[in-house]
């Protein structure tokens, strides 16, 4: 007689199993639309706000990690591309992110502070594909421009690790309407991936003050891939109606963005809870 | 279910590689010694220089330290064995920084005489009506018609006005002395907007150089340090820099970047050095580090950590002292009226 012994994968695969019953049994799908706008000419907008936590590394400051708590805010705005461009735009989205955070920060030993503040704003280009009624997926090029610095309030002539970078890369999303409660909710995954892209940094032991002051540049514009920055950003959030036009999001985020260059290593490791509202625009075409 | 598993296995593989993070030791005894010796290890930057210097071995001062650290050391004990070991760089720009003390290597000062004293500074300044002052710069006009500045730190910005206004008080004044005695260094720039009143066209001054990597020997080619005139009145007469021991870092800076201009006389002690500008780090137990991180060279290439001996090497005599006379600025004026 031979006995089973359930292994790390199929014990995984049976809460993954248990996990899509239950959601199941909660959750009917519903035919509605879901956070991407339907029909061209017609705007989705989304304000979030966010709180949680950063851990932050520049090894440019000091070889400690530090963590504190951040704050952030993101507006996204979603449309459907308009027909009569091109056919083939038919099923493709224009996604606009802008955003900032601020974060508080202390050593381990909690006797010195530095504060982070980073603004992004990235572009998405979606193909979008329904492959059930209450399902949207989408995928597409992504460009995205940051800027941010994390300033160390006890370091001297190394007080500022400066961030600027511009990259390319895939945005992921999907979809899934479902009702609950009697109400119409919408669950949403999105994530960021940046691929290939530039950054700035000094290099390992240069000053700003060479760099800016006396003009000495040295491989300071690198050539970032998933290798030397591996960076991620997901979001997920659940969306209920409160209007016709209006809905109320609460999720979570998370934004992680890593470098290694120059023999310097970067973290920016951020979870926030996020809020906010989203509305429905529809434009008049001329 | 193999390539399931093989899948699970290089995701969790790939995801914790793609975590970026530093090797920090714990913040035990041991650990902020290692951390504090790695810190050095890879950041600072003379270790070529002093190797050849005075026999410098970084590694070898590990192995002799080390056995001196135990978990149960107190952190005053700790506190006294990491100074230890940060003396031996022998650098004055090396601070190690706790609670109840800073670590700082002195010996290149306290062996040597002061050759300043308030007392006389306050001689030959005379009282608080008898000078200007204008961001941190004091000047007056000495009654041979020399003028004297005392920059006592180059901690402040100084202004085109403020620069302006002083080369125009002086300027009637056969020679400018120049004394930057006891100023243990700023800004960089500040050094280096004094230097541009003395300066007719765009002057090589010196050079810099950082680090490109934790090796001892990773370091950039290096690139001038260039200083424009000012744009407004110059000083086109000689000038005597006074100098003591603890003239040091962005003062040594001044200088050196002084030393080569052609109606520039350096007059008194050799300088105190300190030709590498420091940066911070710190300790998993929240001690602060500071160290040399990019070295400064003069006109010529060299190094100047141990400071620039003068053109006029002069000590302030005991006889002077006693009769309130400053050796150094007198040996400026008689220099001044022979020229």
């Amino acid at each position: 007689m031979v006995k089973k012994v359930a292994t790390p994968s199929t014990s995984l695969l049976r809460m993954l199993q248990a996990l899509c019953l239950l959601a199941a049994m909660c959750m009917a799908p519903a035919p509605a639309s879901a956070t991407l706008p339907d029909t061209a000419g017609v705007r989705t907008r989304t304000l979030l706000f966010g709180a949680g936590s950063q851990n932050v590394l520049e090894t440019y400051l000091s070889p400690l990690e530090y963590t504190g708590v951040s704050t952030s805010q993101m507006q996204m705005t979603e449309r459907r591309m308009p027909q009569r461009l091109a056919n083939w735009l038919t099923n493709w989205y224009l996604l606009i992110t802008m955003g900032f955070d601020g974060s508080i920060l202390h050593s381990p030993a909690k006797n010195v502070d530095a504060f982070d503040g980073n603004v992004a704003s990235s572009v998405a280009f979606v193909r979008g594909w329904r492959p059930a009624p209450q399902w949207r997926l989408a995928i597409g090029p992504m460009g995205e421009a940051c800027g941010g610095a994390t300033f160390n309030t006890r370091n001297g002539n190394n007080p500022v690790q400066a961030r600027l970078s511009a990259t390319l890369g895939l945005t992921a999303l999907g979809e899934f309407d479902f009702v609950w409660l009697r109400r119409k909710w919408t669950a949403r995954l999105q994530a960021d991936a940046p691929v290939i892209g530039l950054m700035f940094s000094p290099n390992f032991g240069q000053s700003y003050y060479e760099l800016l002051g006396l003009g000495h540049t040295d491989r300071n514009l690198r050539l970032t891939t998933p290798f030397n920055a591996p960076s991620l950003r997901l979001m997920a959030t659940i969306q209920v109606p409160l209007t016709r036009k209006l809905n109320i999001v609460a999720g979570y985020r998370a934004d992680i963005r890593q470098s290694h260059v120059n023999h310097l290593k970067s973290h920016h490791w951020m979870h926030q809870f996020v809020v906010g509202i989203s509305r429905t625009i529809k434009t008049l075409s001329r | 279910m193999k390539k399931t598993l093989l899948t699970l296995l290089a995701l969790a593989m790939l995801l914790h590689t793609s975590c970026i993070t530093e090797d920090v030791a714990t913040p035990t005894r041991a650990g902020n010694f290692m951390t504090l010796w790695k810190i050095i290890d890879e950041h600072y930057c003379f270790f070529d220089y002093k190797q050849q210097a005075y026999g410098l071995d970084w590694d070898e001062v590990r192995q002799r330290y080390e056995p001196a650290i135990s978990e149960g050391m107190t952190n005053v004990q700790l506190f006294e064995v990491l100074s230890d070991m940060t003396a031996e760089l022998r650098d004055g720009h090396v601070n190690l920084t706790a609670a109840h003390n800073v670590a700082r290597y002195g010996e290149w000062f306290d062996n040597y005489p002061m050759n300043f004293s308030d007392s006389l500074e306050r001689k030959y300044l005379g009282r608080a009506s008898e000078y200007r002052a204008a961001s941190g710069l004091r000047y007056r006009i000495l009654s041979d018609n020399v003028g004297y500045l005392r920059v006592p730190s180059f901690d402040v910005e100084f202004g085109d006005g403020n620069l302006q206004e002083m080369v125009r008080y002086l300027g009637g004044c056969n020679a400018l002395i120049v004394d930057v005695r006891n100023n243990g260094g700023g800004m960089l720039s500040s050094a280096e907007k004094l230097t541009t009143i003395f300066v007719n066209q765009t002057t090589t001054v010196g050079y810099i150089q950082h680090k490109t990597g934790p090796g001892h020997n990773d370091f950039s080619a290096p690139r001038k340090i260039e200083v424009t005139p000012f744009d407004g009145l110059r000083w086109q007469k000689p000038v005597f820099v006074l100098t003591n021991r603890r003239t040091y870092s962005a003062a040594n800076s001044f200088v050196m970047y002084m030393s080569q201009l052609p109606a520039v006389t350096i007059v008194g002690d050799r300088t105190g050095g300190g030709a590498g500008m420091p940066f911070s780090s710190e300790l998993p137990n929240g001690w602060g580090i500071r160290f040399s991180a990019c070295p400064m060279l003069n006109a010529k290439g060299e190094h100047t950590e141990f400071g620039i001996e003068p053109h006029v090497h002069v000590d302030i005599s005991s006889h002077d002292y006693s009769r309130s006379i400053d050796t150094i600025i007198e040996t400026a004026r008689n220099m001044a009226h022979d020229n």
